[in-house]
C-alpha cells in the first residue's frame, strides 16, 4: 500500500513478467472469486451481477454457437432476445487485475497501438489480433460513444476477416427521427443475427426480454429516488462495478431484476432507518464520466477525509425511459422502437455520440436531482469528445445551479498515467473549497 | 507569376485572393469541415465552398479553453483558434459533421462560442447499409433546404448537375497531376502538389479547372531534376500543413503518393450522378468512394489503394504517420505493421505529429534516418 497523508492506496508491481497468454475468463473467475470471498457475507449479494456475467461467459465454453461479440454500448437485449450470449471484450479489461491490464496494454503498444487509444479496447487489442480470443458467430458493433469505438470496429474486422459484422449507425440527435433510424437498423440487426446464428427470433422471447429490461429500469429509477435522501442510503462507490456490469451487460435478464429487487429492499430499509453509507455524509458530489477502476480507495479517501459522498456517477446512471406499452402483447414494431430508445439512451453512448449539450444537460440533471454541492469531471484522457464538453459543462453548472466543477485528467484503467495519489492531490483543494463553502470541518 | 506559383500561393494562404475576389461579387463563402460534406451542393446554391484549414495558426490557446491539448487533436484546435482570432470572419457560415470526435466538437464549440450567422450540421453515417444511405440522402436534403433558405435561392437539378460536373473535372485533372508522379523525374515535387491540393478546396471549381489545365499544359513535357530521390508514400497524415512533405523533400526524399485527407483520397473517385435521384446518388457516391478511416472497417479498401500505388509509383518506402490523439488513423498503424512483409517495401515507425508547434528537428532527424536507410 502507498501512503497519502496517512491514507493507504493500492500499490502495484509492474516489474513482474506476467503470462498474458492465459485464458482471460479463468483469470477473471479466479481473481474476482477470490476478491468476493474476502468480502463480508452480508454484502456479497451486491456483486451478483459480476458473478452472473462471468457465469454467462463461462457457459460459452459449452455453447460456442451462442457467442456474439457485442460492443458495450450496444444494448444487450438484442442478444438475449436471440437466446445468445454476448461476449464484450471491453468488459474483460474492465474487470481485469490492473497489472494484467497494463501488461496487455503494453503488448498492444509493441504492435503500434497508439497510447491515446482507450485502454478498455487497447487492452484486448493484442489478444484479439493474435487470435487468443474466441471466434464469434456474429459481431454487433456501433459507432457510439467515441472514435475509439469506431477504430475498434476496424480491429474487429481485422481480427475476424471472415465474419460479417453488423454495425449500428447511432444517430446524432435525440429526436424521434433518431429513434426511427435506430429501429430500422435494429430490424436489420435481427435479420443479421438470424442469418449468422441459424436461430429464429421468437417474438415472445423478445417481449419477455424487453419487459424485464423495462422492469430493471423502473427499479433503478426507484432506487435513485431514495438516493435523494440525506444521508444517501446507498454506499454508492462500492456498487459501481456491479451497477455497470448490470446496465451494460445484463438488461433483459431475470437475474438482474431479482438483484435490483434486493437492492431496492436494502435501500428502503436503510432509508427508513436513516442509515447512510459507510461513513458520515457531510457533502455530496456528482462524479462525472470516469472513475479510477484500479483503485476505488479514492472514494474511501473522499468519504473519510471530507465526508464527501458521490451520489451519482454520470456513466453508470439510467437514462432509458422504457415506453409505457403492454410488453406481453407488444408488436414487433413497438419492441423495435423500445430497443431503439434503449440503445440511443445507453449511458456513455448518448453523451458521446451527440451534441455536447446532452453531456451538459445530463450533468445538470443529476446535480439538480441529487442536490450536489459540486461536480467532479474525472476525464479519462482517451474520451476525447467528452473532454471537449468539460469546460462548457463547468460554466453551465455555475450559471444554472451555482455549483463548481473540478476538471481533472485520469486514466480509468492505468495508474501509471495518473495514480490514485495524484488524483487525490487534485481533489483535495476542491473538496476543501466545498467544505469551506458549506462551513464544515473536514 | 506562373500558374504553378499562383496555385501554390492559394494553397499557402488562408484565405487567398480568389476568395477576396469572390466576395467582391457579393456572393457568400461557406466553410465546411470535411470532405463528406459535398461541396457540390454548396456550389450549386451559388456560394463558394471553402474547406476549413488550420494553415496560418500560430498557436491553439484560444481553442484550448474548450478543447484539451492533453487529448484533442491539434488540427481542429488550430482551426478553432483561427476562428476565435477572427481569421475566419470572411466566412458567411459554417457546415459541420461527425467526421471525428474532435472536428465534431470543434464545430459545435464554434457555433456555441462565436455564433456564426449561419451554421448547419450534417450527420454522416459510417456504414453503407441501405438505411444509412437513405439517412444520408435525407441529411443532404436538409442541407439543401437549409442553404436555400439562408441564401434565398433554389438549388435546381440542373445547377446540381453542373456543379457535379465541375467537381468531377477537378478530380480528373488532379488525378492527371497525380499521374505525373509515375514518371522517373516528375516535374513537380510532392510539396508543390500538396499546396495544389490545398488550393483545390479553397477556390472556385471553375477557376481551379482553368488553372489545372494550364498547369498540365505547362508541365506535361517537363522533367524534374535528375536527383536520385527516395520515392515515398505518406499514410495517415491529415491536415493541410505541408511541413512533413517539405522536410521529407529537404532530406532527400520525394513524396510521390499519399493516402491522406488533404491528399489523393480527396479526388480519387468521381461522383456518379443520377439526375432522377440527385441527392440520393450524390450521397451514395460519397459513402461508396474509397473510404477514410471514419468509415467502418474500410482499411482494406485503402490498403488496396496503397498496394496498387506501391507498384504504380515505384514507391521505395512508406512513411507511417498520425496526428497525436487521432484514433481513426492511429489504429491503422497497427494494420500496416501486420502487413509489413506483404507490402514488400520498408515502412517507417509511426511518426507522431502535431499540427503546429511541431518540433521540426525531431521530424527531420527521423525522416533523414529513414531515407538514409532506404538509400543504402
Ligand atoms: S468513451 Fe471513453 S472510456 Fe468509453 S471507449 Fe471511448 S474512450 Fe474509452
Ligand atoms: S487527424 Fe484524426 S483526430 Fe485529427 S481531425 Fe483528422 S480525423 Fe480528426
Amino acid at each position: 500500500m502507498s501512503d497519502y497523508k496517512g491514507f493507504q492506496f493500492k500499490t502495484y508491481d509492474f516489474s513482474k513478467q506476467l503470462d498474458t497468454h492465459i485464458d482471460l475468463i479463468d483469470l477473471l473467475h479466479n481473481t474476482i472469486g477470490a476478491d468476493l470471498k474476502k468480502r463480508p457475507e452480508n454484502v456479497r449479494w451486491l456483486f451478483e451481477p459480476v458473478q452472473q456475467y462471468l457465469d454467462e461467459l463461462a457457459a460459452l465454453r459449452e455453447n460456442p454457437d451462442k457467442l456474439v461479440y457485442r460492443h458495450f454500448t450496444f444494448a444487450p437485449e438484442i442478444v438475449y432476445a436471440m437466446d445468445c450470449i454476448s461476449y464484450v471484450p471491453e468488459a474483460l479489461t474492465f474487470m481485469m487485475p490492473t497489472e494484467y491490464l497494463c501488461a496487455l496494454v503494453d503488448e498492444g503498444r509493441e504492435m503500434d497501438v497508439p497510447d491515446h487509444f482507450c485502454g478498455f479496447l487497447g487492452g484486448v487489442t493484442a489478444p484479439l489480433l493474435t487470435g487468443r480470443l474466441p471466434k464469434p458467430k456474429a459481431i454487433l458493433h456501433c459507432n457510439q460513444p467515441c472514435d475509439n469505438s469506431v477504430a475498434w470496429g476496424s480491429v474487429l474486422a481485422e481480427s475476424f476477416p471472415d465474419t460479417e459484422m453488423f454495425i449500428l449507425d447511432n444517430p446524432y440527435g435525440d429526436d424521434e427521427e433518431g429513434v426511427r433510424f435506430a429501429a430500422e437498423q435494429l430490424r436489420e440487426g435481427f435479420n443479421y443475427l438470424e442469418r449468422m446464428t441459424g436461430k429464429r427470433l421468437d417474438l415472445d422471447r423478445f417481449r419477455e426480454v424487453m419487459a424485464k429490461s423495462a422492469e430493471a429500469y423502473r427499479l433503478m429509477y426507484e432506487i435513485n429516488e431514495y438516493k435523494k435522501a440525506i444521508p444517501c442510503p446507498i454506499p454508492t462507490s462500492s456498487i459501481l462495478r456491479p451497477i455497470s456490469v448490470a446496465f451494460y451487460a445484463l438488461t433483459g435478464t431475470e437475474g438482474l431484476v431479482g438483484w435490483l429487487e434486493k437492492h431496492l429492499a436494502d435501500t428502503k430499509e436503510r432509508y427508513e432507518k436513516g442509515t447512510g453509507g459507510w461513513r458520515e455524509e457531510k457533502m455530496r458530489v456528482v462524479w462525472n464520466l470516469s472513475w479510477p477502476i484500479f483503485d476505488y480507495g479514492v472514494y474511501d479517501w473522499m468519504e473519510e477525509t471530507f465526508g464527501a459522498i458521490a451520489v451519482a456517477y454520470h456513466s453508470a446512471e439510467p437514462f432509458y425511459q422504457p415506453p409505457d406499452i403492454d410488453y406481453g402483447k407488444a408488436s414487433y414494431e413497438e419492441l423495435l422502437r423500445a430497443l431503439a430508445l434503449r440503445n440511443n439512451n445507453h449511458a456513455m453512448g448518448r453523451q458521446g455520440r451527440g451534441h455536447f449539450m446532452t453531456f451538459v444537460n445530463d450533468t445538470l440533471k443529476w446535480c439538480r436531482e441529487f442536490s450536489a454541492d459540486g461536480a467532479i469531471f474525472a476525464g479519462h484522457w482517451q474520451c476525447q469528445a467528452n473532454w471537449a464538453a468539460a469546460q462548457i459543462t463547468k460554466e453551465k453548472l455555475m450559471e444554472e445551479l451555482g455549483i463548481p466543477m473540478l476538471i481533472m485528467t485520469v486514466d480509468q484503467l492505468d495508474p501509471r498515467v495518473v495514480s490514485a495519489e495524484q488524483m487525490v492531490s487534485r481533489l483535495e483543494p476542491f473538496l476543501e473549497m466545498l467544505a469551506e463553502k458549506k462551513g464544515i470541518k473536514p | 507569376m506562373s500558374v504553378l506559383e499562383r496555385l501554390i500561393e492559394y494553397g499557402e494562404s488562408n484565405p487567398n485572393v480568389e476568395v477576396e475576389e469572390w466576395k467582391k461579387t457579393g456572393n457568400k463563402v461557406l466553410g465546411y469541415w470535411c470532405s463528406y460534406i459535398p461541396p457540390e451542393i454548396i456550389h450549386a446554391a451559388g456560394a463558394l465552398p471553402y474547406r476549413l484549414r488550420g494553415m496560418g495558426a500560430t498557436g491553439t490557446d484560444k481553442a484550448d479553453h474548450d478543447m484539451s491539448p492533453v487529448c484533442n487533436c491539434s488540427f481542429p484546435r488550430a482551426v478553432l483558434d483561427l476562428a476565435h482570432r477572427g481569421k475566419y470572419d470572411f466566412l458567411d457560415g459554417i457546415l459541420g459533421m461527425n467526421g471525428c470526435d474532435h472536428t465534431r466538437r470543434a464545430f459545435e464549440l464554434w457555433v456555441e462560442r462565436l455564433q456564426p450567422t449561419f451554421s448547419h450540421f450534417v450527420y454522416v453515417p459510417r456504414t453503407r447499409k441501405q438505411v444509412s444511405v437513405e439517412k444520408y440522402a435525407q441529411e443532404l436534403e436538409k442541407l439543401k433546404t437549409g442553404l436555400e433558405k439562408y441564401l434565398g435561392t433554389e438549388i435546381t437539378g440542373e445547377a446540381l448537375q453542373q456543379s457535379v460536373d465541375l467537381y468531377n473535372d477537378n478530380r480528373t485533372l488532379l488525378k492527371q497531376v497525380q499521374e505525373l508522379f509515375k514518371k522517373d523525374r516528375p516535374p513537380l515535387t510532392g510539396t508543390q502538389f500538396h499546396h495544389i491540393i490545398n488550393a483545390s478546396v479553397s477556390i472556385s471549381p471553375v477557376r481551379l479547372n482553368l488553372l489545372l489545365r494550364e498547369l498540365l499544359e505547362e508541365v506535361k513535357d517537363l522533367d524534374g531534376p535528375e536527383d536520385d530521390k527516395a520515392r515515398l508514400m505518406i499514410v495517415g497524415w491529415v491536415g493541410d500543413d505541408t511541413m512533413l512533405h517539405r522536410i521529407i523533400e529537404e532530406s532527400g526524399g520525394l513524396v510521390v503518393m499519399d493516402n491522406c485527407c488533404f491528399g489523393a483520397r480527396a479526388f480519387w473517385d468521381p461522383v456518379v450522378f443520377d439526375s432522377k435521384h440527385p441527392l440520393a446518388s450524390l450521397g451514395r457516391s460519397y459513402l461508396d468512394r474509397t473510404g477514410c478511416p471514419r468509415m467502418f472497417a474500410t482499411f482494406n479498401e485503402r490498403y488496396g489503394m496503397f498496394q496498387q500505388a506501391v507498384g504504380d509509383y515505384r514507391v521505395d518506402g512508406i512513411v507511417r504517420t498520425r496526428l497525436q490523439f487521432c484514433d481513426l488513423h492511429g489504429v491503422e498503424n497497427v494494420f500496416f505493421h501486420k502487413r509489413k512483409e506483404q507490402l514488400g517495401v520498408p515502412m517507417s515507425a509511426p511518426m507522431v505529429l502535431d499540427y503546429i508547434g511541431q518540433d521540426e528537428g525531431r521530424v527531420r532527424t527521423r525522416m533523414e534516418a529513414f531515407i538514409e536507410q532506404l538509400q543504402q
